[in-house]
């Protein structure tokens, strides 16, 4: 089973990650007023068990700054969404700022060495790649930052051509909580935490999924 | 070509000594051991020499003689080598060392030596080598301990020991050589030369060389490219990782490993490298004996469930595809394996397969028409008979065009199989990984055989407006141009983006309206490196007064940040938006000349250091070849619904390089950072140059 955006978010949250949270709406003009709340600029995103490509699908609305922007962009959103999930619903969550990078952080139970925890820098460096590091858990604040480490995607992070790196710490205390979520969350088979946005200063989880293991 | 320097009628020794143990008796006993021509030995102070008739020079011979080898101390050699030039000897082997190798003494006595020769038409072997052998003509020319036994490879190697124990290991296997030559200080002849001659020996079929450097890069390519057609031509080459700290001052020579031009250049020309001595062992005994497969679709026979999944891994890391039988195949093999064995790839015939199960698979699936090769495993299990499943192979080898590679597993057990596969001149491969290896590189050679070369395109240039460009910079003391370089690219066709220097605001607005809006600003001025540091870079202006407020500004904002500074101007260029961003370098090797990199642009450079390298001349395949093989290309191709970008004319584009760096030696190096390439039909244009020049 898998729990939707806003479900994982709480669950990230419980184990003290940074995640930035939305309100949840089932129609455009709920959407409009979650934006007019939340202050612009927001993205508007489908809320679903179902649905994991979403933005591939064309179920994520960035960077919206009005609130009829937001009626429409939810509209257009939860048609298209209720096609494959009747059930679909949507999310408006304040548009996260750039950060240094956009990285991807992991976590999987391996059928032979049980929790395992993944780091790489999104885009190319993950997909094209493969620049990852992976560790059995229990990972701790110093293994984590080795993983960090040890990824080509680290030049990045720790300040590429003159720009401010962005903040290890706060990377590698989302790997320890990932860690210890999938130590204590026998239930949890599988998450992404993907993006985390990385910043100079802490780090935000912009979205998340999180795979349970179906119950007989 | 220097057929007499292996098969000659006769030899004189120049340095034969009646002294066991001495370097000019070795040589004199290798030819007495198997030689059947005439042998002369030379020394002033013999009579004879185990019964051979001694002359003092070689001048008081009777017969002609076609070869000469010299043993004697470096400094008597220019005399010996006037002397064989009087006699009329073409051929020349001087094992003597004392010569470049030892400093400028040695290397002033070795130029000597190679105009004495040149005169008289002489080709020399050598100095400072092991010497050459012919096992076909018998002709051991060396202070080698043995004669290797008679084969079809035929080896140069540029390390006198390295020779020795790639002969001690043909000894081990039995899997021979035709001709052995120890290069010395390739003093005249080198690798390229007997490239040349082996390809029209009639006993040679695999060329095989140890190198450390190569003499001339593009002659070696050239030669090598029309060489590696007929027959296979395997490197082992030594020096990966010294000299890598060359200083470099562009993107491209940073990129550029010491070793990077050989692995480019062999692979434009179709040497295949081996990586280790195992490797150009295993491949040795790979091209030795087995056929050169049609294609990549391998099957693995095995006689258990572990080796045969080892074997796929190998197989399917090394990038082969394991063959999926045909049903007919496949019904077959039920006829006749026990009802638990495995009939789809890899066939697993059980541990107590008889050889002639063993010959039954193998033969059904080498009928299969999806089967391109085979692996054959075998591991001691205790009703295995390696002797017999050795048979089996070494039949079944004969009977078809399919190479069949042994994967004997083991150690005591299975040694009376090897022993077996040795005497049919078959090398065993102890690891399946290493067959796969083995097999993966003989259809890599299928590849190499089966290309067609294409000559590099001729693009009209204006060759006078690059001599301009270069001479003016010359004659201003400049070695290092940046935008001025690019008039030297619309020279060769590349098109650039438009800039001009101006010293006002109303030139500034005169060339903005020329070129089109938006424009972008640049200071100019040789004591600012960090332009946008002290604010000297405007983007986006898209108006008269965008510009002129633009000017003002820069002027004032930059002289309250470097009071002193000279200005001689500001930039004004064409903002170029959209494209994608790639970078076109030139690097200089010293061995195979102008080396051209591709990458894309920014962090896939410098951090993910995803580049491709060709040498020069570019032929439109290699261009394709380059933009196709970094790991990224499908950013070109178009990710997330985006268009393609115009792949075609970015392969022109470095052709066009190709050709500009190759007729103009003193471009040293050359970055064109950024390229913007356009959606598909758009083309390309270069943004930015640095160009360092002799």
């Amino acid at each position: 089973m898998m729990l939707n955006e806003m479900e994982a978010k709480r669950l990230f949250s419980q184990y003290g990650i940074r995640v930035n949270d939305g309100i949840g709406v089932k129609t455009p003009a709920e959407a409009a007023d979650a934006a007019e709340k939340l202050g612009f600029p927001v993205v508007v995103k489908v809320l679903s068990g179902k649905i994991i490509h979403k933005s591939d699908m064309g179920l994520v609305a960035l960077d919206i700054r009005t609130a009829d922007c937001a009626r429409g962009a939810c509209e257009r959103i939860l048609t298209a969404a209720r096609a494959i999930d009747p059930e679909a619903t949507a999310v408006v969550e304040p548009m996260a700022p750039d950060g240094v990078a956009e990285v991807i952080i992991g976590g999987k139970r391996d059928p032979q060495f049980g929790p395992t925890v993944l780091f790489g820098l999104g885009g190319v460096f993950v997909e094209v790649f493969k620049d990852v590091s992976l560790r059995v858990a229990p990972v701790n604040h110093a293994i984590a930052l080795k993983m960090i480490r040890e990824t080509k995607g680290y030049t990045i992070l720790k300040g590429f051509r003159g720009k401010q790196g962005a903040d290890l710490d706060a990377l590698a205390d989302i790997l320890v909580s990932i860690s210890r979520l999938m130590m204590t969350r026998e239930d949890v088979m599988e998450l992404d935490v993907n993006p985390v946005i990385a910043y100079t200063h802490g780090a935000v989880a912009v979205d998340a999924r999180v795979l349970l293991r179906d119950k007989d | 070509m220097l057929e007499k320097m292996f098969y000659p009628a006769s030899v004189a020794v120049i340095g034969a000594s009646q002294e066991k143990g001495k370097v000019g008796r070795a040589v004199l006993d290798n030819l007495i051991d198997r030689f059947k021509g005439s042998i002369y030995p030379i020394n002033p102070k013999a009579a004879e020499i185990e019964g051979i008739k001694c002359y003092k020079s070689v001048l008081n011979v009777p017969g002609e003689i076609d070869l000469a080898v010299i043993v004697i101390p470096a400094k008597l050699v220019p005399q010996a080598v006037k002397e064989c030039g009087e006699k009329g000897i073409k051929n020349l082997v001087i094992i003597s060392a004392g010569f470049k190798e030892v400093g400028p003494e040695g290397a002033r006595l070795e130029n000597e030596v190679k105009d004495i020769a040149k005169n008289y038409g002489i080709r020399i072997v050598g100095p400072n080598c092991l010497g050459i052998l012919n096992t076909y003509s018998g002709c051991n020319a060396s202070f080698a301990k043995k004669m290797p036994p008679k084969g079809n490879m035929s080896i140069i190697s540029q390390s006198g020991a390295l020779g020795t124990a790639i002969l001690d290991w043909s000894e081990m296997t039995d899997i021979g050589f035709a001709n052995f030559v120890s290069l010395g200080n390739k003093s005249d002849l080198n690798e390229i030369d007997f490239m040349q001659a082996w390809r029209d020996d009639k006993e040679t079929s695999v060329i095989l060389a140890y190198l450390e450097s190569i003499t001339d890069g593009q002659r070696f390519i050239n030669m090598a490219r029309d060489v590696s057609r007929e027959k296979p031509i395997i490197v082992v080459k030594s020096g990966r990782t010294s000299a890598g700290a060359r200083a470099a001052s562009s993107h491209t020579g940073s990129l550029a490993g010491a070793d990077v031009a050989y692995d480019s250049a062999f692979a434009q020309c179709g040497v295949i490298r081996a990586e280790t001595v195992d490797q150009f062992f295993d491949l040795a005994g790979g091209f030795s004996a087995q056929p050169i497969p049609k294609g990549d679709r391998v099957c693995i026979v095995t006689n258990a469930g572990g080796p045969g999944i080892l074997a796929t891994d190998a197989c399917e890391k090394l990038g082969l595809k394991l063959a999926t039988l045909a049903t007919e195949t496949i019904d077959r093999l039920k006829t006749t394996l026990p009802a638990a064995a495995n009939f789809y790839n890899p066939v697993d015939v059980l541990g107590d397969a008889s050889p002639k199960l063993y010959e039954f698979a193998l033969q059904t699936v080498i009928a299969d028409d999806g089967v391109d090769g085979v692996i054959v495993l075998a591991t001691p299990q205790a009703m295995t008979d390696p002797v017999g499943i050795a048979e089996v192979i070494a039949r079944v080898r004969k009977t078809t065009d399919k190479p069949i590679l042994p994967s004997f597993v083991g150690g005591t057990e299975m040694q009376s199989g090897v022993d077996l596969l040795r005497k049919h001149k078959l090398l065993n491969y102890g690891d399946p990984e290493r067959a796969a290896y083995t097999m993966k590189t003989l259809t890599k050679y299928n590849n190499i055989r089966n290309r067609v070369y294409e000559k590099p395109k001729h693009f009209e240039a204006d060759r006078a407006m690059v001599r301009k460009v270069i001479a003016e910079a010359r004659m201003a003391g400049i070695t290092v141009l940046g935008l001025e370089a690019l008039p030297v690219l619309e020279a060769y066709g590349i098109p650039t983006l438009k800039y001009r220097i101006v010293d006002s605001a109303d030139k500034a607005v005169a060339a903005a309206k020329e070129f089109g809006y938006p424009v972008v600003m640049k200071i100019v001025s040789p004591q600012i490196i960090h332009k946008s540091d002290v604010g000297g870079v405007r983007v986006g202006l898209d108006s008269d007064e965008a510009v002129v407020n633009a000017y003002n500004k820069m002027m004032k904002d930059v002289k309250a940040a470097v009071p002193h500074c000279r200005i001689s101007g500001v930039l004004i260029q064409q903002m170029a938006t959209g494209g994608k961003e790639v970078i076109l370098g030139v690097n200089r090797d010293p061995q195979f000349g102008p080396l051209i990199m591709f990458g894309l642009g920014g962090i896939y450079v410098e951090v993910l250091k995803d580049v491709q390298f060709r040498v020069a001349p570019l032929t439109e395949k290699d261009a394709l070849g380059m933009i196709y093989g970094i790991k990224t290309h499908q950013m070109l191709e178009g990710v997330r619904g985006e268009k393609p970008a115009d792949i075609e004319k970015l392969a022109e584009f470095l052709e066009r390089l190709s050709q500009l760096v190759t007729d103009f030696p003193e471009i040293l190096e050359l970055d064109i950072n950024p390229v913007k390439v356009y959606e598909k039909g758009k083309g390309c244009l270069a943004l930015d140059a640095r160009m360092t020049i002799s």
